[in-house]
């Protein structure tokens, strides 16, 4: 019974082609042209914002596509979340702490 | 047909659920690659914010078209590699072969470009420890920057190496045995390492050669 449903469900699933891994490849090469060009220009505070959100947008096609979690069970989608959400927690709690010294002005902390 | 039973491990009820645990097995590996990594970049953010205008100088230092380059020649691998998998789960052998060989090809002209651009490093003084002259504070706090670009990219090339390794091997097998749509999982498992050391390039860049373009 469990491998007829495994059996349904991978019919069911897609198979990315070709063709979506070259459009995904030509899309990361222009990310890429998109964020290095940026670069020269001057956007005060928000320069690296801006290069770390393109940077996003490229491990999310690389994820998806690449990796195909995009045509992935559930399961690994949450097994790739979950490294990306401890990385989360790590960031979190110790920014918290780094970002918030000179809160106080205590001399010396 | 007949090679099927000797594929599956008997920990396994058939091919299929070894091909998922082969790749649940490997996204729990990359789990803990993303913390080795991230560790590294906690660093990063606090040093980088405490020294803002150090990293700021010592990244317009970096060789900008070095890292993009290989920016474009990892994605490019990447791409390679995604159609490696994808011409091992559709068992055309020719194609597999020719794809895995360029995955290779491009890996080790990263390397290439990056041993390139750690020699100009150490032309231009910058390596910590042997030739960056730390006379005051301001060099000391740009010193940091280049500790961590040591690290973090020495760590990637590392594992970059590792994964042409890889590369070469599953080349070797595919050459002697072939991949199928019943039996991919080696190829699958070495793309995703693949891919991932791809993704932390990806954050590298803009961290280490762009914060001094502008």
């Amino acid at each position: 019974m469990q491998a007829i449903d495994r059996n349904e469900q991978e019919a069911s699933r897609p198979e990315p082609r070709p063709r979506t891994f070259i459009l995904t490849g030509i899309a990361l090469l222009l990310l890429l042209a998109l964020t290095a060009g940026l670069s020269w220009v001057n956007l005060g505070l928000f320069n690296t914002p801006v290069a770390l959100l393109i940077a996003v947008a490229k491990a999310l096609l690389i994820i998806f596509i690449f990796m195909e979690v995009g045509f992935s069970k559930k399961l690994i989608w949450i097994y790739a979340a979950i490294g990306f959400i401890w990385l989360g927690i790590l960031f979190t709690l110790s920014l918290s702490d780094f970002l918030s010294r000179n809160y106080l002005h205590i001399p010396g902390k | 047909m007949t090679s099927a039973p000797r594929l599956v491990g008997e920990q396994f009820d058939d091919l299929e659920q070894q091909q998922e645990a082969c790749s649940l097995g490997m996204w729990v590996f990359l789990c803990t690659e993303i913390l080795l990594f991230g560790g590294l970049f906690l660093s990063y953010a606090v040093y980088r914010h405490a020294y803002p205008q150090a990293f700021h100088d010592a990244s317009h230092d970096a060789e900008y078209w070095i890292g993009t380059s290989n920016t474009a020649v990892l994605l490019i691998s990447s791409l390679w590699m995604a159609l490696s998998v994808h011409c091992a789960r559709t068992g055309r052998r020719k194609l597999l072969l020719l794809f895995l060989a360029l995955t290779l090809i491009f890996g080790l002209a990263f390397l290439g470009l990056k041993g390139l651009e750690y020699y100009l490093d150490y032309k231009k003084n910058e390596v910590p420890g042997i030739n960056l002259p730390v006379t005051d504070a301001f060099s000391r706090q740009k010193e940091m920057f280049w500790t961590l670009y040591f690290f973090m990219t020495g760590l990637h090339a590392f594992h970059l190496t590792i994964g042409c390794g890889l590369v070469a091997l599953i080349l070797i097998l595919a050459w002697r045995t072939g991949y199928n749509a019943k039996h991919y999982a080696p190829v699958e498992v070495t793309g995703l390492y693949w891919h991932f050391i791809d993704i932390v390039w990806v954050f590298l860049y803009p961290l280490i050669y762009l914060p001094g373009r502008h």
